[in-house]
């Protein structure tokens, strides 16, 4: 569901081998049961990926500095649209951040519910507050253009990705430039394999914990 | 490397306009000045900010992001190093402080 890939994943490959695609590439994905049942046809099952097209596109955006945007990457009006629409297909996607004084925060599904938070109550992402405005942020450094570590994964009619675009205090403007590394692969539904990728639901891993 | 070349103007000059997916950088500027005064040149990066949080309606913004005074019979030069932090974000333009056909204006540039 979310993933920031770390270190040891870095070494073993290029950004193009973080993608799943057909055999005998790694291509057997779980969605857990905690998906919603707006997601029964996919959750609780296991699907192998049997096509697989990848597209890419980029984003960029001018924003005065110590202010944001949200960027809704659903396919809801003003979104960016980068979700499936038919069941059957996922798309899996890496978001690289060209350099700049910027960060971005994973929020889902809407733009006050942040992914990422720690355990004492009061340590959740704020842009408002001087110091948890940094909490949980990912920087261009941590999900580079050229080597994108951030990934994400979408299907039809999930609850939206929400990317709180943030450029630091400091500068007058900024240009957030973000790429974004789309697989749609298509699936069937199979048994249990011995090896798979499970895609968490959301709420498996937001908030405080 | 591209590069754009205009004379000195009090109208705004175009000098290039970046793609909305891309920062345009500097990696030279000469100004040859041989008219007869000195002349004040600006690089201006005009454009519309996306509508944020905190300007949901954004209008048309000029930012200055480099003035040079250049002697009369100089020809004035910055490097790529010089230029390192010079960010186009939008349309680039060249601004003087005369019309002078006798002063040249010549940037080179790229997109990140």
């Amino acid at each position: 569901m979310y993933e920031l890939l770390t270190t040891p994943a870095i070494e073993r490959a290029q950004w193009k081998s973080r993608l799943h695609r057909p055999k005998p590439a790694p291509s057997n994905l779980y969605f857990t049961e905690a998906w919603s049942d707006g997601h029964k046809w996919a959750k609780g099952k296991y699907w192998e990926i049997v096509e697989t097209a990848p597209v890419f596109y980029e984003k960029g955006y001018v924003i005065p500095g110590d202010d944001f945007i949200d960027l809704d990457l659903s396919n809801a009006t003003g979104g960016v649209k980068l979700f499936p629409e038919a069941e059957g297909v996922v798309y899996e996607m890496l978001v690289g951040l060209k350099p700049g004084n910027y960060q971005v925060g994973v929020y889902i599904p809407g733009p006050s519910d942040y992914l990422l938070a720690l355990g004492d109550s009061p340590m959740y992402p704020d842009l408002a507050d001087p110091e948890r405005r940094y909490l949980g942020a990912i920087t261009p450094t941590d999900s580079p253009y050229d080597n994108p570590l951030l990934k994400l994964w979408a299907i039809a009619d999930m609850q939206p990705w929400i990317l709180k675009t943030y450029v630091l205090q400091g500068v007058t403007f900024g240009k957030p430039i973000l790429g974004f590394r789309v697989a749609k692969h298509r699936l069937v539904e199979i048994e249990k394999p011995e090896v798979f990728t499970s895609i968490k639901y959301f709420t498996e891993i937001k908030g405080t914990w | 490397m591209a590069t754009a070349n205009v004379t000195a103007d009090t109208t705004a000059q175009a000098l290039f306009t970046t793609p909305k997916v891309k920062k345009g950088k500097l990696s030279s500027l000469k100004i040859d000045n041989q008219s007869g005064a000195p002349r004040t040149v600006r690089l201006q990066d005009i454009f519309t900010p996306d509508p944020s949080n905190g300007t949901p309606s954004p209008v048309l913004t000029t930012e200055e992001r480099l003035q040079v005074t250049v002697a009369a019979g100089v020809t004035y030069s910055l490097s790529e190093e010089d230029l390192r932090d010079v960010e186009m974000l939008g349309d680039a333009k060249a601004i003087a402080d005369g019309i002078q056909a006798a002063c040249v204006i010549i940037v080179g540039y790229h997109f990140e």
